[in-house]
């Protein structure tokens, strides 16, 4: 399987849309299955560090090839897309049981992230980076990165290519954004 | 609508950027054409300074929140996800509160809020700089710091594990701890500051109440707290600091080094915890700390500095015998024993290890914390500490109070020259000889044939030298015994403590100073100190005198007298080991071919000393990048061995030459031949010479690394890391065994299995370690700097990775001219240009310069390697598997950026042909 990963990764470096289609459902998996050997390996009610799954992931794909240094940028975005998927998943299937439903032990739920804490939060958030990939999209990459993957900033900018302070901009402004919408759908509902 | 949102942006980066809101409204009111803009700004800059608590993580608090107002936070105030219980201490930096986490664990924590007065968006990126190391501290004696932030008024704050105890200090005094139970509470508290900094964490504020004690089912259990407090709050020895907040400084000027009081240009290092545990541990001797908090506090700021800076300390049993009356009868007291008693204690080892690690000069100290704990152990055992070799009498006196059968390095340098004192040097030499003769002699028919050359060979010389033996071994007694051992009066205090170096320095510099009476007898002399400068890896020396004696014992010794090619091979050993430039080399061949000549033709081609200097003869072809000739001389010598009737099969000297053409085998990835080999090699060496000998640990290390070449790293990577303790005790750090076998496993782990993380400890030791060890223009220290770039380049620091990547380049060319690298060292530099070049057109978006310069070193490169290829006779090798792909296929991309297909194409070519024959040897792995 790392070997998929790698030979998709290379596709993608010479230019086949379609591998990066395709490297997505292997990512997700891949990230499953660092999760489920991580926490079968901690104690119960441990949370898993999303930065280091993310990272132990990349090495377990790229561990042994040669030619790591490509395709690395595809990997990292891969990863966080995933990740959000798999939290906005667990979010939507957890606000289901509440209305009846078994509980399906998800590895990925039990992340150090604080939007992996608020179930609620991390579905009006996804539904928030949406609009913002319409009006901004390295914004909305920034922010899949930051919130879903926890990467840090100079890891961000290395993989978008670009500095640590355009990174940083960004992010200020996406914060910012981002927090702004969040409050006001509270201020409605804390004021009824 | 484009245009309108990056005005947006900009207006709001700027306004962002400023400091209070009266700016802001000031800047708005001139940058907003429309009120709408305007609000839409001000609402962004509402919710930035207000962030959703989503982005709490691991960001940094906003400028905003800055201007502190004095609201003090009390039980029941929530800070971040922390509830606060009660207030349970209150230190000079803040004050700290037990309080409960309810997200995502329901727990109790300690919650330290830092006073006023600190610029709370710094102290918060600096702790945030650090949280990655502290996060990998996991350590029974350490408290882990779990977070930090800042409180509503502008406060910076830390969690962490909550630790319910009292200050070390109290804890003894109040239990009555004996002096070697306080040694026994001290030295958990080492290992965990020595964890700390193997995870690249240095303390900076050790002092008695960040040591607590709890209580473990009634056992102590001591706990280091405030980790990466101290280096996110930057706390330093300032006029400022020393008199706005007395208060704070109270109990802290006590336990800061000298190069922290100094605020000099030195940076803090692990060296200056070393003190503050020195401090530590005369505290809990004698109850005060080395200069008393009251004493410091009471001078101005100045001489405060100068008496931490320069003021020698009184050794702990000093101070006791000045304390007086009832302080006296109460430190005593306290530690449950008599007032003379006490101060006995002290003497000797405890005050050596005390004042070790208070030296001044932190170069002098211990230089880890392990070498700290070991001599407590050491002391704790009846073994002798390494912080002194002060006296003869005082190692005799601990080796036969242990009465065991081997002494550390240092007693048996003393026992060499004590030997040599009373029978002159050749003798001690003939002792060593002695029983690698008797190993060969295992062989029984042999042993009577080599027992009656030797004695034949004995008579000789006693006949040649009849007249003079007895006059030169009287003379050599007398120098050693009159003008070096006199110095080592047991009575007299000896400031510093004398090493074996000092003696050696002591009686090179009376040599130096008048010359002897007799000049043989003073070849003699520089001859032996020669040879342990070079076994305690001090070759600048060891090559001074050596050369010194060498022509004299040349031309006054009879021509079969061992004594010449042993001085020749010690010389030519330390040569090779500095090789400063070619004609180090060159001259260590002359000298090592002419050592084998002679004993070859007084011991015989099958001895297995002649067999020994054949072999460092070459070794010295792979210096010379002559590998093919290395290797036909290995094979050569290997028949030679064998057909020997004094080598058997299993001789350690057999080994030795299995162990050489084991690694050549290695080398030249054939796995097969090389296996066996090595395998007979360990299997000899761990019979005959116990696991923990040189020979041992070498190959098994080569053993490791040829699970590497079959592509097993993670097995490799292991194997390694078991060996590194091993070698750190018999090596030491800093040897360059030790030094070659961390950068093998920094190799693995960077360049094979791209684990940055696994490295990351490593890489920062190595580097530590060459740069004190080989100083910074070095081979050592330029290899360290490639793998430190490398590191950085994983870890996607892109800007570090170029800088340290420049500079390991640099080193190399700054070490005279590239053909005095070794191939080992050529093959390193050629690496050290191919990462620069990749770093370089790894960049997002190349220019024409850096394109152009990747080109240089990456051709450059590939030079190397093709003249290296040359001298390997073509065939694979180790650098085949990942340095030299790598270089092709950065070649491959580059041409691709400079758009020149064609030589994109000629480089891919190349790679590929590599790749088919790498593919090639891994099937026939299989």
């Amino acid at each position: 399987m790392p070997g998929d990963v790698t030979q998709l990764l290379s596709a993608i470096d010479s230019g086949d849309s379609n591998a990066a289609e395709k490297l997505l459902p292997l990512v997700y998996e891949e990230l499953r299955r660092v999760a489920a050997h991580k926490m079968a390996n901690e104690k119960p009610g441990q949370t898993l560090q999303a930065t280091a799954l993310v990272h132990d992931a990349w090495l377990r794909v790229a561990g042994s090839d040669r030619q790591q240094w490509r395709g690395r940028e595809h990997f990292f975005s891969a990863a966080a897309e995933a990740m959000r998927r798999i939290l906005v998943d667990n979010a939507r299937r957890k606000q289901r049981i509440r209305h009846g439903g078994g509980m399906e032990r998800v590895p990925l739920d039990a992340m150090d992230l604080p939007i992996a804490q608020n179930d609620e939060k991390c579905l009006r958030v996804n539904d928030y980076l949406e609009r913002l990939a319409n009006d901004d999209p390295e914004k909305a990459e920034i922010v899949k990165l930051r919130v879903f993957a926890g990467l840090g900033v100079a890891e961000i900018a290395a993989i978008m290519g670009c500095s640590d302070k355009t990174v940083q901009r960004h992010w200020n402004f996406a914060k910012a954004w981002l927090s702004r919408e969040i409050q006001r759908d509270d201020e409605p509902r804390g004021t009824a | 609508m484009k245009n309108r949102r990056e005005k947006l942006e900009a207006i709001f980066e700027t306004a962002a950027a400023l400091e209070t809101d009266a700016q802001r409204h000031d800047y708005l009111e001139r940058a907003c054409p429309d009120a709408e803009l305007r609000k839409e700004v001000e609402s962004l800059l509402d919710a930035m300074k207000n962030p959703d608590s989503l982005f709490d993580q691991g960001d940094t608090v906003s400028a905003s929140t800055l201007a502190a107002t004095p609201v003090l936070e009390q039980p029941g105030t929530m800070i971040g996800r922390y509830k606060l219980l009660q207030k349970v201490g209150e230190g000079g930096m803040g004050v700290v509160y037990m309080a409960e986490q309810t997200e995502p664990v329901v727990r109790k924590v300690a919650l330290k809020i830092i006073k006023l007065g600190m610029d709370t968006k710094q102290v918060v990126a600096r702790f945030e700089a650090e949280r990655q190391a502290l996060a990998m501290m996991d350590h029974p004696n350490i408290a882990k710091v779990l977070d930090a932030g800042a409180t509503d008024t502008g406060r910076p704050y830390f969690v962490m594990e909550l630790v319910r105890g009292v200050p070390i200090t109290e804890y003894c005094d109040k239990n009555k701890l004996s002096t070697q139970e306080r040694l026994n509470l001290f030295i958990p508290v080492c290992q965990a500051i020595q964890h700390a900094h193997q995870k690249g964490v240095i303390h900076r504020d050790i002092k008695p109440s960040n040591v607590m004690v709890t209580l473990n089912d009634g056992e102590p259990h001591p706990m280091v707290i405030d980790f990466g407090i101290a280096k996110a709050t930057n706390q330093k020895l300032t006029e400022k600091t020393l008199f706005t907040n007395y208060a704070q400084m109270i109990g802290t000027p006590a336990y800061m080094s000298p190069e922290q009081a100094e605020m000099s240009k030195l940076d803090v290092d692990t060296r200056t915890d070393v003190y503050s545990l020195g401090v530590l541990l005369y505290e809990l001797l004698t109850g005060t700390t080395p200069f008393p908090s009251k004493e410091l506090l009471s001078m101005g700021y100045g001489e405060m500095q100068r008496v931490i800076a320069e003021k020698e300390p009184p050794k702990p049993s000093t101070r006791m015998s000045t304390m007086q009356g009832e302080e006296l009868t109460v430190t005593a007291d306290k530690r449950s024993v008599e007032v003379v008693a006490l101060r006995k204690q002290f003497q000797g080892d405890l005050d050596w290890i005390v004042m070790k690690a208070l030296e001044k000069d932190r170069t002098h100290r211990y230089e880890t914390v392990n070498g700290l704990v070991s001599d407590i152990r050491r002391h704790l055992d009846n073994e002798p500490v390494s912080a002194a070799a002060p006296t003869f009498s005082y190692q005799f006196h601990k080796f036969y109070r242990r009465n065991r059968k081997y002494m550390r390095v240092a007693a048996v340098i003393a026992a060499l020259l004590v030997l040599a004192a009373s029978f002159a040097t050749f003798q001690a030499v003939r002792a060593t000889r002695a029983s690698q003769l008797a190993e060969a002699a295992r062989r029984a028919e042999l042993k009577q044939r080599i027992l009656a050359q030797e004695k034949q060979k004995d008579a000789e010389t006693a006949r040649e030298r009849a007249v003079t033996a007895e006059a030169d071994s009287q003379a050599v007694y007398d120098f050693l015994w009159g003008d070096v051992l006199s110095q080592f009066n047991p009575g007299k205090n000896s400031p510093g403590g004398l090493t074996i170096q000092t003696v050696l320095d002591r009686a090179c510099q009376e040599l130096d100073r008048k010359a002897h009476k007799s000049p043989l007898v003073e070849a003699r002399i520089r001859s032996m100190a020669g040879r342990v400068y070079g076994g305690i890896g001090l070759h600048n020396k060891a090559v001074k005198q050596l050369s010194e004696a060498l022509p004299v014992l040349e031309s006054g010794l009879p021509n079969t007298d061992l004594e010449i090619p042993v001085t020749q091979e010690a010389l030519a050993a330390a040569l090779v080991e500095l090789r400063r430039t070619d004609r180090d080399l060159v001259e260590a061949s002359r000298l090592l071919q002419s050592a084998a000549a002679f004993r070859t033709r007084v011991q015989g081609e099958g001895h297995p000393d002649s067999i020994r200097a054949r072999l460092g003869l070459a070794f010295l072809q792979f210096y010379f990048g002559n590998l093919k000739e290395m290797h036909r001389q290995l094979e050569e010598l290997r028949q030679t061995a064998r057909h020997s009737p004094l080598i058997g099969a299993d001789d350690v000297v057999m080994a030795e030459v299995d162990k050489a053409l084991g690694e050549d085998y290695s080398r030249n990835l054939r796995v097969g031949e090389a296996g066996p080999l090595l395998k007979h090699a360990i299997q000899v060496f761990n019979d005959k010479l116990g696991p923990d000998h040189p020979n041992t640990l070498e190959a098994e290390r080569w053993s490791a690394v040829l699970l590497i070449f079959q592509f097993r790293y993670q097995e490799g990577a292991a194997a390694l890391e078991g060996l590194l303790p091993r070698y750190k005790a018999v090596f030491g750090e800093a040897h360059s065994s030790t030094v070659l076998l961390m950068d093998t496993l920094v190799a693995t782990y960077l360049a094979c299995l791209q684990d940055p993380k696994g490295a990351a400890p490593l890489v920062r030791q190595l580097v530590e370690i060459c740069r004190s060890a080989s100083g910074p223009n070095s081979v050592n220290t330029a290899r360290a700097l490639m793998w430190e770039g490398l590191w950085s380049q994983q870890t996607g620091d892109l800007v570090t990775a170029e800088r340290t990547l420049r500079k390991a380049v640099k080193t190399y060319e700054a070490l005279s001219s590239p053909q005095a690298l070794t191939g080992f060292d050529q093959a390193n530099y050629a690496w050290a240009l191919s990462l620069l070049g990749g770093c370089l057109i790894e960049k997002p978006n190349p220019g024409t310069s850096e394109l152009n310069e990747a080109e240089e070193l990456l051709l450059h490169c590939a030079q190397i390697h093709e003249k290296q290829d040359v001298a390997w006779g073509g065939g694979l090798r180790a650098a085949s598997l990942v340095p030299i792909p790598q270089n092709l296929a950065r070649l491959v991309r580059l041409y691709e950026l400079k758009k020149e297909p064609e030589k994109a194409a000629v480089w891919r070519d190349k790679l590929s042909k590599l790749e088919a024959r790498i593919d090639a040897y891994k099937a026939k792995l299989q």
